[in-house]
């Protein structure tokens, strides 16, 4: 209860902020949108060359991008940019200052800021999702319960989103030098946009890699292909269910342990 | 490291006029990488992180592309072995090209790092351009061999025919016009900040055409005609894609003679600019930030 409270402060602290530095929001949000833009060209040369890709149609591959992208709105607004700032606060100090504040360290450092300037990403994403189904040859709308299906993976989706991170940014808490480790984080994780499948081609030892090792499979390309009528779908929820707890019981203990054995950086 | 103190080179005898000098100013110039060069060896991991930005699509784009041929032989005049070469040599040229130096020259100037370089008796530029060189070096040394790993991943695709790939003078010319260009417009668009405050969205806005038509995303012959038509004039193909393409034999001879030229072209663009706007930039500059 107390958190809630807190949190609710969090966010009117940054919507003010946000109003605050306007020109700042409207330049972040155009060049969300710019990105996008790159994606859907890319989209567009792939598909001006082919009919489908690994099985994939366009509005398929549409409704897979614009999954993604929101989800990615969504986590860099609530957390993603919050965590990339972990390694600057351990390098300055930072760091012991918020590990003495009467609050959970975790939840502090993942959550403090609410970036709202990403919500173009959110939103564009959105757009290609109705983009994509605009152009899909049959207008059947899914069953309610694959929609309720897909609902709960991408619950499950941003859970593992946020276990991946941070299991990959309390890294820092020894690779104190290493700056970039947010690029890294960039980059594995775009490898969640594609089909996932793909990967069957150099074998099954990437395939099981990114389905269950590292399951970025899980966080976009599975749920856009329930929404689609896989035919395993109840196992597929399951399996992200689990995963999702798996992952973030492991990232807080890993947190735990990082903290515990954590002896500041300036002094 | 001292190689003119220690070994007589042929250069040693007393130098006279205009070219001895210039002999002079390389010399120094590629000491200078050296001392570059070993403060990027430090730097190693962050390397090899900004390395996997290329690593991954250099997995991802011939995989995505493979699973599109469906049965057939060719898509756009690529076989799949020209494919995965392709965006093998876009993203290796990735690390030894395309050049990234606007964003150092910002913090430069925001930092007051700058000053230092102004009482140095070299021009800020060849530093730069320096610094960026043996940066651009030491990415590629790490990534050759995990490219080469990456090739070995694709060796049921890949027929290395040489007769099919060309990496003669044209690949080596179009390589280093590629890089002086991309090197001149981001020094050109760094020293932006000597006039402005805030430069970072502007920096975007180069990326954006910049990874829309650098062929990272496909070759510029997959676009439709109309763009093509006008990014045949622009600079941001001439990096990566244009020297991708004729080590790939996928671009016609007449192509490769436009390329030439609009990439002197360019580069003789950014260079006129970028001196109007050294001058000017250093009178506004106030050396903010001491």
């Amino acid at each position: 209860m107390r958190y809630l409270r807190l949190y609710g402060a969090f966010w009117r602290n940054s919507i003010r902020q946000a109003v605050e530095f306007r020109a700042n929001f409207f330049a972040n949000l155009f060049a969300n949108f710019g990105w996008m833009m790159s994606l859907l060209v890319f989209l567009e040369i792939i598909y001006r060359n082919t009919q489908s890709v690994g099985g994939w149609s366009k509005p398929e591959m549409l409704v897979l991008f614009g999954t993604y992208s929101s989800l990615r709105g969504v986590s860099n607004m609530l957390f993603y940019n919050n965590l990339s700032q972990l390694p600057t606060f351990i390098r300055t100090g930072t760091m012991d200052f918020i590990l003495t504040k009467p609050v959970n360290s975790q939840f502090y450092t993942s959550l403090r800021f609410i970036g709202l300037d990403d919500l173009g990403q959110t939103l564009g994403g959105l757009c290609v999702i109705g983009y994509g189904y605009v152009i899909l040859p049959s207008h059947q709308p899914a069953p309610l319960l694959t929609v309720a299906a897909f609902v709960v993976m991408m619950a499950c989706a941003l859970v593992l989103f946020y276990a991946i991170t941070l299991l990959m940014m309390t890294l820092s808490f020894w690779l104190v030098r290493l700056d970039n480790l947010m690029v890294l984080g960039d980059t594995m994780f775009s490898i969640a946009r594609t089909p996932i499948s793909i990967f069957q081609r150099l074998g099954p030892v990437p395939y099981y890699l990114f389905t269950y090792l590292l399951p970025l499979a899980f966080i976009a390309s599975l749920p856009v292909k329930t929404l689609f009528g896989a035919p395993n779908a109840l196992s597929l929820v399951l399996q992200s269910l689990a995963l999702a707890a798996l992952f973030l019981t492991a990232a807080s203990a890993f947190w735990r342990h990082a903290t515990r054995a954590y002896s500041s950086a300036s002094s | 490291m001292d190689v003119s103190v220690t070994t007589p080179s042929p250069f040693a005898r007393e130098p006279i006029g205009p070219i001895a000098t210039l002999v002079q100013w390389f010399r120094t110039w590629f000491k200078m990488c050296g001392v570059f060069f070993s403060d990027a060896l430090v730097y190693k991991a962050n390397a090899v992180i900004w390395l996997m930005t290329d690593t991954v699509p250099a997995i991802v784009m011939p995989l995505i592309w493979l699973s599109s041929f469906n049965g057939r032989a060719t898509i756009q005049g690529f076989n799949p072995s020209q494919m995965v070469i392709y965006y093998m040599v876009v993203l290796l040229l990735a690390s030894l090209v395309e050049s990234h130096v606007m964003w150092e020259m910002a913090g430069d100037v925001k930092q007051g790092k700058f000053n230092i370089y102004l009482t140095r008796p070299f021009s800020y530029m060849a530093y730069i351009g320096a610094d960026n060189l043996s940066w651009r070096f030491m990415r590629t040394l790490i990534s050759v061999p995990i490219f080469m790993l990456i090739l070995a991943g694709f060796h049921k695709w890949v027929h290395w025919n040489a007769s099919e790939y060309h990496y003669g003078w044209q690949f080596c010319l179009a390589v280093l016009l590629g890089h002086i260009l991309s090197f001149c417009l981001s020094y050109t668009l760094g020293l932006l900040s000597l006039w402005l405050v805030e430069t970072q969205s502007l920096f975007h806005f180069y990326y954006l055409p910049l990874v829309i038509f650098n062929g990272q995303i496909a070759p510029l012959s997959f676009f439709p005609a109309s763009v093509r038509a006008v990014a045949k004039f622009l600079p941001f193909n001439y990096t990566l894609g244009f020297p991708a393409q004729i080590f790939t034999g996928t671009i016609a001879p007449s192509d490769i003679a436009l390329g030439f030229a609009v990439q002197c072209g360019w580069i003789s663009v950014a260079l006129f600019s970028s001196v109007f706007l050294w001058r000017g930039g250093l009178k506004r500059y106030t050396a903010y930030g001491i």
